[in-house]
């Protein structure tokens, strides 16, 4: 099935969708910026060669192996730079942290045939701590936020995602009014 | 010994092929794991308009080569290292 509409994998009875995260765009953009330079650095390159009049040109360019290898390996190096500058977006878009109000969602795409899907119920969630550390993390407000889990079960991290205290209190609140909607039982 | 040029160019269609597949499995993810979104539309059109772009400028440099032409392997050894050869 194409373009799935379901932001759940599968829907709990009264769950509702309270927050959908993606890491901060700058996260993906520090990654794109290194894909821009490496698909626009040669364009530059040749144009300043070509402008001082360098002989590189006549060497390669002379109708011989040199030129055809040439030709070849610009273009594999342009397709391959363009198609794993693709999957980084990819893999930026395809990680989502979900929040509701029964539940957290991890979503995370690992390379391109790993996908991870984990969940934590509110009602297992002890601890949530937010962080924002880095120059641009602090001008930008992004951060990552680290939720504690009672048991063995592993905490939950949400990676350079925006407004991260005020994620984290958000979540805060849904587990205390999980908490309350949910009393334990106490023990006879 | 005599190479072809068209084997270069069957390597190449090799490596094409294989980039090719990679970049259609992308596509797949996007299309079986996102929500459709003007997003995601965007950004996958605008993927596959520069794939074609690539594909398109690559055929507009590659035609220009005569691939009938061979090289002759143990004469273009031999002229290289006499070249790199001060002696």
């Amino acid at each position: 099935m194409l373009f799935t509409n379901k932001l759940l994998p599968s829907t709990l009875p009264n769950e509702k969708v309270i927050l959908e995260l993606r890491r901060h765009w700058f996260s993906f953009f520090r990654q794109a910026f290194i894909y821009l330079i490496l698909l626009v650095g040669p364009l530059l390159a040749y144009y300043f060669i070509d402008k001082f009049e360098f002989s590189l040109w006549s060497h390669i360019y002379n109708g011989g192996l040199a030129e055809v290898i040439t030709r070849l390996a610009i273009s594999l190096y342009y397709l391959g730079v363009w198609v794993f500058f693709f999957h980084t977006w990819l893999d930026y878009y395809l990680d989502v942290w979900i929040i509701t109000n029964e539940r957290v969602l991890s979503l995370e795409q690992r390379g391109v045939f790993s996908r991870r899907v984990s969940e934590l119920r509110l009602g297992r969630i002890q601890d949530v701590a937010s962080e924002v550390k880095g120059m641009w993390e602090t001008f930008l407000h992004f951060g990552n936020v680290n939720i504690q889990t009672a048991g063995e079960q592993p905490n939950f991290l949400f990676h350079q995602v925006p407004n991260p205290y005020e994620v984290a209190e958000r979540l805060m609140r849904l587990v205390d009014e999980w908490n309350k909607l949910n009393p334990t039982p106490k023990d006879s | 010994m005599e190479i072809p040029y068209t084997i270069f160019l069957g390597i190449y269609f090799l490596a094409v092929l294989f980039i090719l597949v990679y970049a259609l499995i992308n596509l797949l993810h996007v299309m079986r794991l996102s929500r459709l979104s003007n997003h995601v539309v965007l950004v996958s059109f605008l993927f596959i308009a520069g794939t074609l772009f690539i594909l398109f400028m690559s055929y507009h440099s590659l035609v220009k080569i005569n691939w009938q032409q061979r090289i002759d392997w143990h004469s273009t050894i031999n002229e290289s290292f006499q070249e790199f050869n001060p002696l």
